[in-house]
């Protein structure tokens, strides 16, 4: 199990101090596909970082199985896409790359190479096997990173964005991988924006906001946790509405009103509100995972303010 | 040192394809170096040297392949640096798990193979061209040996500036304004520099002359202490690269 225990950061330079995290801890198991969640600078890249041993943390631990960073086969246990832009020996090709890369971590040679015609057939890049690193298109530089990243064929792998700038099939494609090693038993831990794709893959959910997890619950608990406090309200014309406390948004007609609640009670506050605006219905709603995380996020924000 | 072997491994072969993907940089390296010595000689001519003495030019020509020796020690591993982090692999090397010194100090091992066939290529045609004659004997394999792992001790130094300060020209200019003269003049003031004393005494094998036991043991305490104060210090600035989050960045 990947194991992230109370780790809190400050990165401190001569003009500021940024807290980037505050006591974060979560967990992988094998199998697990955990989708780390946040807006821009709430600390997700520096979890990452930090599990990967490139921030040291001020306080809290890592350990993968056990194995804490700087013991030998810490590293052996994990892989990680920290940046698809920058990941190749410019001067190597994709081939010689991904051998390198295995070799380095110790595989044999003939394994090695074995290994890196596998993720080039698997990933659609053999026939660019033998082009300089510096001439692949940006979409397929991010797969090479995918692949230097699990080249190894590690029981835990980071991925920080591994869909960023991928058209739809290559995406698909490395998507379809994730879950395939998710299946296999690895754990993978992923950030992104992209909730959708969070939404298609993962089996948990934390969610980052300055610096803390504020969620860390299993996808599905957490969207029928917000389906039970999600509402569509249809009026009979278009309204004005009153100062809601809660997330809500009126589409453009003004008469549907979607609304998520923090508890089921207040749907009697909600109606107090309304009233006396013309109901056409009340109804009960799915939610996304975007609703979620935009709900957290907000509610995180309008805390600290 | 399995763990090492299997880096040296690595590196050596990656080493080896860049270097004959690039060959016409191998042989405009030895072109450049060559008239570098010449324009050398003739700045030694015009400030009064003579130059039909083949003693001075042999002195001169030593210190002047050992200075390109270690300026590429001195060099190597911060340009290493940059590079890796400008190309995103410095982070590759931290998830390999070998730890950064221990894959630097390999890579300046492994690619040295180059470096030296460019030295022994320039010595024998410039030695050859000036009618000189030298002798060689075994000792100077840990001679030179010596003498290139204390440039890398300063290699290590100099890449430890690079690891916190990432854009370290001016700095990287001045270390090779002080190693360079220091290693080419063979000055006994300056004897106490790094690598003057492993410099002197590969000149005195090359012309034949003994070397008495107490100047090997001082140049092996010499690169002993060079070397370790520059893995200190590169620890160090890793360290504390990771703890202010710079690792990796350009």
């Amino acid at each position: 199990m990947l194991k992230v225990d109370s780790i809190s950061k400050t990165f401190r330079s001569l003009r500021n101090v940024v807290r980037a995290l505050t006591g974060v801890s979560l967990e992988v198991k094998p199998g697990e596909i955990v989708a780390l969640l946040g807006r821009n600078g709430s600390g997700k890249t520096t979890t990452i970082r930090t599990v990967c041993g490139l921030v040291i943390p001020d306080e809290g631990s890592v350990s993968i199985n056990g194995l804490r960073f700087g013991q030998p086969n810490y590293m052996a246990q994990l892989g990680a896409l920290i940046d698809t832009n920058r990941v190749l020996f410019p001067r190597l090709s994709p081939f010689e790359n991904l051998v390198y890369t295995c070799a380095v971590r110790g595989m044999r040679r003939p394994k090695a190479r074995e290994r890196a015609k596998y993720l080039l057939d698997l990933l659609g890049l053999w026939e660019k096997r033998n082009a300089p690193a510096q001439t692949l298109s940006k979409g397929m530089v991010s797969k090479m990173a995918f692949a230097v990243a699990i080249a190894h064929d590690p029981p835990f792998v980071l991925l920080d964005e591994p869909t960023l700038g991928l058209d739809i099939d290559a995406a698909e494609v490395l998507e379809a991988q994730i879950l395939g090693m998710a299946k296999a038993g690895k754990g993978i831990l992923l950030t992104t924006h992209q909730l959708e794709v969070a939404e298609r893959l993962c089996t948990r959910v934390a969610i980052l906001s300055g610096g803390r997890i504020v969620v860390d619950k299993a996808k599905e608990e957490l969207l029928e946790m917000f389906d039970l406090q999600s509402y569509r309200v249809t009026f009979k014309e278009p309204v004005g509405l009153p100062e809601l406390p809660f997330q809500h948004t009126l589409d453009e007609s003004g008469r549907v009103l979607e609304v998520i609640l923090d508890y089921p009670e207040q749907l009697y506050e909600l109606m107090r509100r309304l009233h006396p605006r013309p109901l056409r219905s009340i109804e009960k709603r799915e939610v996304e995972l975007a609703e979620i995380f935009r709900s957290y996020t907000a509610r995180k924000e309008s805390h600290s303010a | 040192m399995r763990r090492l072997v299997i880096l040296f491994s690595a590196e050596a072969w990656r080493a080896w394809l860049e270097e004959v993907r690039y060959p016409l940089q191998f042989v405009m390296g030895l072109v450049f170096m060559g008239l570098i010595f010449f324009l050398l000689k003739g700045v030694a001519q015009l400030s009064g040297v003579s130059s039909s003495n083949p003693d001075t030019i042999f002195r001169l020509l030593v210190g002047y392949l050992l200075g390109l020796l270690a300026i590429s020690a001195l060099g190597g591993i911060a340009a290493q640096v940059s590079r890796e982090a400008k190309s995103g692999t410095l982070e590759n090397m931290v998830l390999s798990g070998h730890g950064l010194t221990a894959f630097f100090v390999t890579q300046a091992l492994a690619r040295l193979a180059p470096i030296l066939l460019n030295t022994v290529i320039l010595f024998l045609v410039l030695t050859n061209h000036n009618k000189i004659n030298f002798s060689l004997s075994w000792e100077m394999l840990p001679a030179i040996g010596l003498f290139y792992i204390a440039a890398l001790g300063l290699g290590l130094v100099v890449g430890a500036v690079a690891l916190l300060f990432k854009e370290i020209r001016t700095f990287f200019m001045l270390a090779q304004l002080l190693v360079f003269p220091a290693v080419i003049a063979n000055l006994p003031q300056l004897e106490w520099f790094p690598l003057v004393l492993g410099a002197s005494v590969i000149r005195d094998l090359l012309q034949g002359s003994a070397v008495e036991a107490y100047w090997w043991i001082l140049l092996l305490a010499e690169t002993t202490a060079v070397f370790c104060i520059g893995v200190l210090l590169f620890e160090l600035a890793d360290r504390e690269a990771r703890k202010r989050g710079l690792l990796g960045h350009e």
